[in-house]
């Protein structure tokens, strides 16, 4: 996308403090001295950090404050994040690293999942993309809310995400018996490499930086415009199209060196950004997609994989999707919703720029 | 939509992690966020947490008087922040600590309506009349929040401003940032706080020979143990 020239970052509504409002006080500590204490370490007054940039919002938490963890005033500036990015049509990138829901401000902080998940319902209402990335640790009520209803999960290799952690199964489960747990405990549990296979990311990049600018790609490649107009003449139908005389065979169908899905997909489009996984168990070998770019206008592709050689044939389960597979359609489906405001309000998005 | 959330909490376990327990609550969140027909939640028990939020953002929720509704079970918020030394020392308090966390949290439903978390408190009774009292507030509740929710035009931007609303913090002006940016704290050290476990010198002794002497078997493939 060949948009304006990129303004520097600007830090929005630093103004807004997390509060004691229940007086929470147990054991040694109180939450007003915590709070104290956190704001003297992280030169914050809450756990997340809004920027806004020319082409996205960026929302990022900031694990020195209270461990990252989501209270009213986090729910509150990320639900402002959300507004400003619905008024101005622009993506959502959010960087998760947290322990979860906090205990302190008691069901006020439990609120604030369902506060921002009607925020990320109204942006996709509004036709505009959220991508989630997820660092080492995201635990709790954050994945139960926001970090898990991104459009786009990038995760960070290495990193831990899950709602239970391991002292929670440990201390309820196994009544902290930790050899029977570890006897249990499946290997890589909750890695970033355990959710990619158990297909609850899209992604795994090695830093959080990657991981930041192919969020910006994704979202300009999502909010792009699409240059298709008006439509071109339909060519005249090469000779190839012609119905050749001779007996058909169907077998001719499973060449093996038939033009295919993976050669469709590399060679029709640019900027392709595969997402993997139904979201919830399993990712598919057969049935693959993602968003692309179509002589610049932006698309979701998908489609069911063979292969050239016998072994590319085996890895894609001969072109046969797992229910998985059909899932992770449903995704794109809701996917491809995302792109639409762009595409029915060009100009609303050109001068939303400021 | 009706729904009645009477859990404890999602369950914690590998295989509920393994099929992806917090995509499956926060794709309820957005999808209940959505729904264009009326939600009517009623907490009857317990509320624990993302696995009871997770099919309760009803545009209005009623809650039991004696049902409590919290970002984690009290015995889950002892186990975090009670920071036991020991098995002792936990049987000693967690009862305690749990009932002193509970109200400390401000999880009960007469809390919760002031902090517009729920709609309604339904009045419980005991003995013998608690069941069919129940049964006619809960049907009440029902039937009355039905009726009001009929004359919203837009049930989906009614859930926003419910949920949108919820919430407590502060708004600092330039000054007060300021302040409470520079205000220096003492931090404490963490290592300080570390148990002091007092170890009998026989016992030091003897842990020492085990792992240190010459024919310990520690000493030559782990290297030298160490005694703090």
């Amino acid at each position: 996308m060949t948009g304006p020239p990129k303004k520097k970052m600007t830090e929005l509504f630093t103004n807004i403090a997390s509060q004691d409002h229940l007086e929470f006080a147990f054991g040694d500590s109180s939450y007003a001295n915590q709070l104290a204490i956190s704001t003297s370490k992280s030169k914050q007054v809450c756990a997340v950090s809004v920027f806004l940039f020319p082409t996205h919002l960026l929302v990022e938490h900031n694990f020195v404050f209270m461990g990252g963890s989501l209270g009213c005033a986090e729910g509150e500036k990320i639900c402002l994040a959300f507004e400003l990015a619905i008024s101005k049509s622009l993506g959502i990138i959010v960087v998760s690293k947290t322990g979860g829901a906090r205990m302190q401000e008691g069901t006020s902080s439990l609120m604030q999942m369902a506060k921002i998940s009607v925020a990320v319902n109204a942006l996709r209402q509004s036709h505009l993309p959220f991508v989630s990335i997820l660092t080492d640790p995201t635990f709790g009520g954050v994945p139960a809310s926001y970090a898990m209803q991104g459009d786009v999960r990038i995760v960070i290799k290495g990193a831990r995400v899950g709602f239970a952690g391991p002292q929670v199964i440990l201390t309820t489960i196994y009544k902290n018996d930790q050899d029977a747990y570890d006897l249990e405990q499946p290997s890589d549990f909750q890695r970033s490499s355990y959710l990619l296979a158990c297909g609850q990311v899209d992604m795994e990049v090695a830093d959080v930086q990657q991981a930041k600018s192919l969020a910006v790609e994704i979202c300009e490649l999502v909010c792009a415009k699409s240059s298709l107009s008006p439509p071109p003449p339909p060519p005249p139908p090469p000779s190839s199209y012609i119905i050749p005389k001779s007996d058909f065979d169907f077998t001719r169908s499973r060449q093996i060196t038939r033009f295919q899905t993976q050669d469709a997909f590399t060679t029709l489009f640019t900027s392709f950004h595969e997402l993997s996984g139904d979201g919830r168990i399993s990712a598919d070998v057969c049935l693959k997609g993602g968003l692309a770019s179509f002589h610049g206008t932006p698309c979701i592709i998908m489609g069911t994989m063979k292969g050239h050689t016998v072994g590319e044939l085996e890895a894609h389960n001969h072109g046969m999707p797992s229910p998985h597979g059909y899932r992770f359609a449903t995704r794109l489906f809701e996917v491809s919703e995302r792109s639409r405001a762009s595409l029915l309000e060009d100009e609303k998005f050109n001068t939303s720029h400021y | 939509m009706i729904s009645f959330v009477d859990t404890c909490g999602a369950f914690p376990t590998f295989e509920a992690e393994r099929f992806g327990q917090s995509e499956a609550i926060a794709t309820c969140l957005t999808k209940m966020a959505a729904l264009t027909v009326p939600i009517v939640t009623v907490v009857l028990g317990e509320g624990g947490s993302g696995g009871a939020l997770a099919i309760a953002m009803g545009n209005v929720i009623g809650m039991m008087e004696h049902a409590y509704y919290s970002v984690i079970s009290p015995e889950g918020a002892a186990s975090i922040l009670g920071r036991y030394k020991n098995e002792k020392e936990k049987k000693e308090n967690f009862t305690r600590d749990c009932h002193k966390l509970a109200k400390m949290q401000k999880i009960f439903a007469k809390d919760l309506l002031k902090l517009d978390i729920i709609d309604v408190v339904l009045s419980e009774v005991e003995g013998s009349e608690a069941q069919t009292q129940a049964q006619q507030s809960i049907n009440d509740f029902l039937v009355r929040s039905l009726a009001s929710l009929s004359l919203e035009k837009n049930l989906v931007s009614h859930r926003y401003r419910r949920f949108r609303k919820i919430g407590t913090f502060e708004t600092l002006t330039k000054e007060q940032l300021k302040l409470r940016l520079n205000n220096v704290v003492d931090v404490p050290n963490k290592r300080e706080k570390k148990a002091e476990v007092e170890i009998p010198k026989e016992i030091l002794f003897a842990i020492d020979k085990t792992l240190n002497s010459e024919t310990s078997c520690y000493c030559k493939g782990r290297g030298k143990g160490k005694i703090r």
